[in-house]
C-alpha cells in the first residue's frame, strides 16, 4: 500500500503549497484584504467580505445603498461631539 | 553454483522524487514576491497636522492611479504625548465631500514601561471602479490621559500631531508572509514523506551477528535499499563490516558485497567505551522480480550484540543516488 500512497502523499503536499503560494502572491499583489472603494454596489459588498484589519483599525460604518452608515457604537461613542463624519448635513 | 554476474553501479535520477522540490520551488516564488512588492509602492502624500480635540483636518484629493497592483494605504502616526491617548478616525470621502468609508482607532503610550506604545493606524484602500479624486480627512474624536499626575496632565486641551503618509502600490505582504510559514512546513513534509517512501520487504533483528531473511521483491523499475543497524560490545574495533550475500529463488548468489559500517561510539561517563552502533545501507535494483534471500553477516563477529535488516522496495529519493544494479542469472 505504501508504495502507492506516499509519493501520492508527498505529490498532494506539493500540489497543495504551490496553490497555497498563487493564492498568496494574489491575494497580496491585488490587496484582498483592502477596504474596498467601488461604484458598483455589488461588487463592493462581495470584496468587502474578506477585510482585514491592520493594527487595530476598525471600520467605524459600513456600506449601505451607496451610503456609508456609521456604526451604532459609533454614533454613541461615549463623549462624541459631532465632529466625525456626515455632521452637519 | 553459479558465480554471481558482474554488477553495474551508476548514478541515476529515476528514482527521485520531484514533488519536494516542486514544493520548495512554490516558497521560492513567495520569497521572490516579497522581495520585490516594496517597489511596486510610491508615497503620494506625506504631511504632519496638528489635530485640536475634536477637530478634523482634510488632507489635498489624491488622483487614483493606473496601476492595477497593491493598495492606497493610510498610513496615520499619532504622535500622542506619555500617558496619553486618542481616539482618531479616518475618513475616506468622494468629490463631493460624501463619505465612502470610516476606520477609527485608539492610539496610546505610556511611560511606565520603556516604549510601549501603540500609535500608528494603518488602513488599505483598493480602488475597484472608482475614477475620481478621493479625500483624506483626519477626526480626533476624544483624547485623555493615563498616567498618575491626572490633574496636571494637559492631555485633554492640547492639540496633537499626526504624522500621515499615503502610498500607492502598497502590497499586502501579511498574505505572503503566512504563505510562507504554511508553505515552508508543507515543503518540509513533502519532502519527508517523499524520503519515508517504500514497502518493507523485510525487517528482521536478531541478538548475534547473523541475519537473513527471504523475501518476493525487485523490478527493474524498483529501488530495493537494504539498511543493516548493528550494536557491538565495548571490545568493538573501529571498523566492522557486513557481509551481504543476496541468492535468488534457485539459491544462485546473485550479489555479494563487504561493506563497512558507519560506527557511532557511545562512552560511559569515565570516557571508557560502552558500546558502538553502526549503520549501513545499500541501494539496488534487482532487474528481475524474484524471491531473494538476504543474509547478513558481521564481521569481526565476537562484539557484535544485535542485528537487524531491513529491506525496503518502490524507494523514491529527494536526490538522485548510486544504486547496484544486479542482473539476473536467467
Amino acid at each position: 500500500m505504501s508504495c502507492l500512497v506516499v509519493p501520492m502523499l508527498s505529490k498532494s503536499i506539493a500540489l497543495a503549497t504551490l496553490v497555497i503560494a498563487l493564492l498568496a502572491i494574489y491575494s497580496s499583489y491585488t490587496q484582498v484584504g483592502a477596504l474596498h472603494l467601488s461604484q458598483s454596489q455589488q461588487r463592493r459588498q462581495r470584496q468587502q467580505r474578506y477585510y482585514w484589519g491592520r493594527s487595530g483599525m476598525v471600520l467605524s460604518g459600513r456600506r449601505y445603498r451607496d451610503r456609508w452608515e456609521p456604526t451604532p457604537n459609533r454614533q454613541t461613542y461615549s463623549t462624541f461631539r459631532g465632529g466625525g463624519i456626515g455632521s452637519g448635513k | 553454483m553459479t558465480m554471481p554476474a558482474e554488477p553495474r553501479r551508476y548514478t541515476t535520477a529515476k528514482f527521485s522524487e520531484p514533488a519536494p522540490i516542486v514544493a520548495f520551488g512554490a516558497v521560492v516564488a513567495i520569497v521572490a514576491a516579497l522581495v520585490i512588492s516594496p517597489f511596486f509602492s510610491r508615497t503620494v502624500l506625506q504631511e504632519r497636522i496638528n489635530l485640536a480635540p475634536n477637530a478634523t483636518a482634510t488632507l489635498p484629493p489624491i488622483e487614483p492611479r493606473a496601476n492595477r497592483i497593491g493598495a492606497l494605504r493610510v498610513d496615520v502616526r499619532a504622535r500622542v504625548p506619555r500617558n496619553t491617548w486618542v481616539t482618531f478616525e479616518v475618513q475616506i470621502r468622494d468629490r463631493e465631500g460624501n463619505p465612502l468609508a470610516a476606520a477609527l482607532k485608539q492610539a496610546w503610550r505610556r511611560s511606565s514601561a520603556g516604549s510601549d506604545e501603540n500609535t500608528r493606524g494603518l488602513l488599505d484602500l483598493r480602488r475597484e471602479d472608482l475614477n475620481q479624486p478621493v479625500q483624506i480627512a483626519i477626526a480626533s474624536l476624544e483624547q485623555g490621559s493615563t498616567g498618575l499626575n491626572l490633574s496636571n496632565s494637559p492631555a485633554l486641551s492640547t492639540s496633537i500631531p499626526f504624522d500621515i503618509t499615503v502610498r500607492d502600490g502598497v502590497v499586502d505582504t501579511r498574505f505572503l508572509w503566512s504563505g510562507f510559514w504554511v508553505g515552508l512546513v508543507l515543503s518540509g513534509f513533502a519532502a519527508l514523506t517523499a524520503v519515508n517512501s517504500g514497502q518493507m520487504a523485510l525487517h528482521k533483528t536478531i541478538g548475534e551477528s547473523d541475519v537473513d531473511g527471504r523475501a518476493r521483491l525487485g523490478g527493474s523499475d524498483k529501488l530495493v535499499r537494504a539498511i543493516v543497524t548493528v550494536e557491538s560490545d565495548e571490545t568493538t574495533p573501529p571498523v566492522l563490516h557486513a557481509e551481504l550475500a543476496i541468492k535468488d529463488g534457485q539459491g544462485n548468489l546473485v550479489y555479494e558485497a563487504k561493506i563497512p559500517l558507519r560506527l557511532t561510539m557511545h562512552r560511559d561517563d569515565d570516557g571508557s567505551l560502552d558500546r558502538a552502533t553502526g549503520k549501513c545501507q545499500i541501494d539496488l535494483v534487482l532487474s528481475r522480480e524474484d524471491s531473494y534471500g538476504f543474509s547478513v553477516e558481521i564481521v569481526p563477529d565476537a562484539p557484535v550484540d544485535r542485528t537487524t535488516l531491513k529491506v525496503l522496495q518502490n524507494v523514491r529519493t529527494l536526490r538522485s543516488v548510486e544504486v547496484t544494479e544486479v542482473a539476473s542469472l536467467a
